[in-house]
């Protein structure tokens, strides 16, 4: 029998088991391989924990996009992997599928894949979110592109694992196999659920009730300006609601889950199959009451009655991730979410009068934030705090100044307007340095002093911060490297033909 | 402000009698009877002290139980006041809270009310303004503050860590104004 080995990266998820692991499980089971599982993340917690380091050692690397390992840091991974190698060597895979849930997994993985090429004899296939972080600028090799060459790896594949790795396995190429012409799936509710047999769900802490994450939509109906997630997901695919409430009622009877995280981009894309799920969850006999919590986004009022929120509350709808950017509407708007304070506010209303709770999504300082938007953003924490108050908003994610992602629609307005960035010799890129240089005064370092502001005025209304302290610890390191930095102005075409020749 | 108690009398004998202040003012005096809701507009100050008193219970005074017990020990109806839920300007106030809310008996000790009055006594508790910063406080701050200090292995990373963050960004304005300077 074929023997596959599917690895997780950090960063992920300290508090659940990852999803894309229990999906190419199954993917690779239903292909007749014998399957294990290794998340890496909880591997290396267990690692850190038994080496008498604090967990969040890896913390300014994982999370901080322009920071590297140290030295120390380094060390310390070479020595995890070499351990971990250890204790998988007698077992002789044939496959070693490698998923990268985002970019920030490329630093893990540059360390981790040429010490795995060295101790298998597998062939090794990486893929996942992380590998479609590419700028669309010039013809730079991707990360996947980069290790094939090097042949650290055997392949990358883009695109959806079930779809491809069975391609990989059986054809050996085509869209999506070693290229990113991939093509979406159309019928998702024909795919495998995720299997999380091939986890010990004892290992995770949840933070709680035991947790787990399934995906019931992908893509997302939006095109922000500021997000990858069209370039990874250009077509918005959404399952069924009764197959999605069906997979929740599995994974309850089967394992007696009573608590799910929506790994979507949105939950609420598709209101016709939302409803269904909502509905069919409402009308299912649980013995034990089941909460879900997801990424949500908020319409105009007039699109949404009031029986929604009656609805959601009845699905066992816990808490909502909701992606606000911005206090203001002209800022929202541009962005490409048109959506009112007064939009907001109705729905805040509702969800407080249902219980139901949310987490707003921020960032400071977009490309064309003026200081009446800042102002408007700023006057947001008085608005909203009776919200705080009555436990509705549980909190403001805080960790975010703006980036200009590669492959964003963001990226190629730079490009157009030849915004400058911060880059090496090496044509590393600092993606949070940019300057428009028609308005020079807007830098870095403005932008950093408005995201104060908003964290005083927070706290001015006790407002709770999500990763507050993390986020603080990371951009007085940021703004250090930013103001010591030997890294010169460039616009991305030079960098990008630099780093080509 | 508006405060708001959702009360429930129970009876044995009578029901409960509950006497509520706000600073020196009386605002209610009265038996509460079944599920009751008391809605109160007061001024605001900087401090108000609310302060429940009840219950009459008559703890065997002329031989009067208002305690019925069951042959086999168990109680069957009592004298008791609940208290369901506590709003100030329209948000409620969470159990835990009301939970905690300090009695003072008759005795002199002071003990969590545990959501009622189930003996004479009285409960007292000051909002402070500005009101919704009080709310937070009480609700979600200081038992996120409590739970810090009895738990061994705090990472320094709350909701609330606001010193903390305070520091950061008196030290990240400081290299920013540095940097301007040196320009």
């Amino acid at each position: 029998m074929i023997k596959s080995l599917i690895y997780n990266l950090p960063p992920l998820d300290k508090n659940r088991p990852p999803l894309s692991g229990a999906i190419i499980a199954n993917v690779c089971a239903k292909q007749g391989h014998d399957c294990s599982t290794v998340d890496l993340q909880f591997e290396l917690d267990q690692f850190l924990h038994t080496q008498c380091c604090d967990v969040s050692f890896f913390d300014d690397v994982f999370y901080e996009q322009s920071a590297g390992f140290s030295n120390e840091q380094i060390q310390f991974l070479e020595k995890f992997i070499h351990q971990h190698l250890d204790t998988i060597a007698n077992s002789k895979f044939d496959y070693i599928f490698v998923s990268l849930f985002s970019y920030l997994a490329q630093q893990f993985g540059q360390i981790f894949l040429p010490i795995l090429r060295k101790h298998t004899t597998a062939k090794i296939v990486i893929g996942g979110a992380g590998l479609i972080y590419t700028s669309n600028v010039g013809n730079l090799l991707s990360f996947g592109e980069k290790l094939k060459q090097q042949n650290v790896i055997d392949e990358f594949i883009t695109g959806e694992a079930e779809q491809s790795i069975p391609m990989y396995l059986t054809v050996g190429q085509g869209p999506g196999i070693g290229n990113y012409n991939f093509k979406q799936i159309d019928n998702l509710d024909d795919q495998p659920w995720p299997d999380y047999t091939h986890y010990n769900l004892g290992n995770y802490n949840y933070l709680g009730l035991q947790e787990l994450a399934i995906i019931g939509s992908r893509g997302c109906v939006r095109s922000c300006t500021f997000c990858d997630v069209a370039k990874l997901s250009p077509k918005y695919r959404y399952r069924s609601g009764q197959n999605i409430a069906d997979e929740i009622i599995h994974h309850y009877e089967t394992h007696g889950i009573t608590r799910f995280y929506f790994a979507d981009s949105l939950v609420n894309g598709s209101f016709k199959n939302f409803d269904a799920m909502c509905n069919a969850l409402a009308r299912y006999k649980f013995e034990q009451p089941i909460s879900w919590s997801g990424q949500y986004i908020v319409r105009s009022k007039q699109s949404t009655p009031k029986d929604h929120f009656d609805m959601l509350q009845k699905s066992g709808c816990d808490t909502l991730f909701i992606g606000l950017e911005s206090g203001s509407d002209r800022v929202r708007k541009e962005l490409g979410k048109p959506f009112t304070n007064d939009d907001t506010e109705y729905y805040l209303e509702n969800f407080d009068q249902n219980k139901i709770k949310v987490l707003l999504l921020m960032f400071t300082g977009y490309v064309s934030e003026s200081e009446q938007d800042h102002a408007e953003t700023i006057g947001m924490f008085k608005r909203w705090q009776k919200f705080v108050a009555s436990g509705t908003i549980q909190g403001i994610e805080t960790l975010n100044i703006l980036s200009i992602l590669p492959g964003t629609p963001l990226e190629q307005m730079a490009v157009n307007n030849n915004y400058l960035f911060l880059s090496n010799h090496k044509n590393d890129v600092n993606l949070r340095s940019w300057v428009d240089p028609t308005n020079p005064n807007y830098d870095f370092l403005a932008r950093v002093s408005r995201h104060m502001d908003l964290m005083e005025e927070a706290i001015k209304y006790k407002w709770p911060l999500w990763n507050g302290a993390l986020a603080m610890q990371l951009y007085e390191q940021a703004v250090q490297e930013f103001v010591n930095s030997p890294m010169k102005y460039k616009t991305l075409k030079t960098i990008s033909i630099a780093a080509s020749k | 402000m508006k405060l708001c108690f959702n009360l429930t009398g129970n009876h044995c004998n009578e029901y409960p009698f509950l006497t509520i202040y706000y600073n020196k003012d009386n605002i209610y005096c009265d038996y509460i009877c079944n599920q009751t809701v008391l809605t109160f507009d007061v001024d605001s100050s900087d401090i108000g002290i609310v302060t429940l008193s009840g219950i009459q219970k008559s703890n065997g005074l002329d031989g009067k139980w208002d305690t019925m017990l069951d042959n086999g020990g168990r109680i069957v109806k009592d004298k008791n006041l609940q208290i369901n839920n506590i709003s100030i300007d329209n948000i409620d106030m969470n159990k835990s809270w009301i939970n905690c809310l300090p009695m003072h008996k008759e005795n002199n000790k002071t003990i969590p009310c545990q959501a009622g009055m189930w003996d004479n006594g009285s409960i007292q508790f000051a909002i402070k303004t500005p009101v919704l910063n009080w709310i937070i406080e009480e609700k979600f701050i200081n038992p996120t503050i409590q739970r810090r200090n009895s738990v061994n292995d705090f990472s320094g990373q709350d909701k609330f860590d606001y010193d903390y963050i305070q520091r950061k960004i008196k030290s990240i304005k400081s290299i920013i104004h540095d940097q301007k300077s040196n320009l």
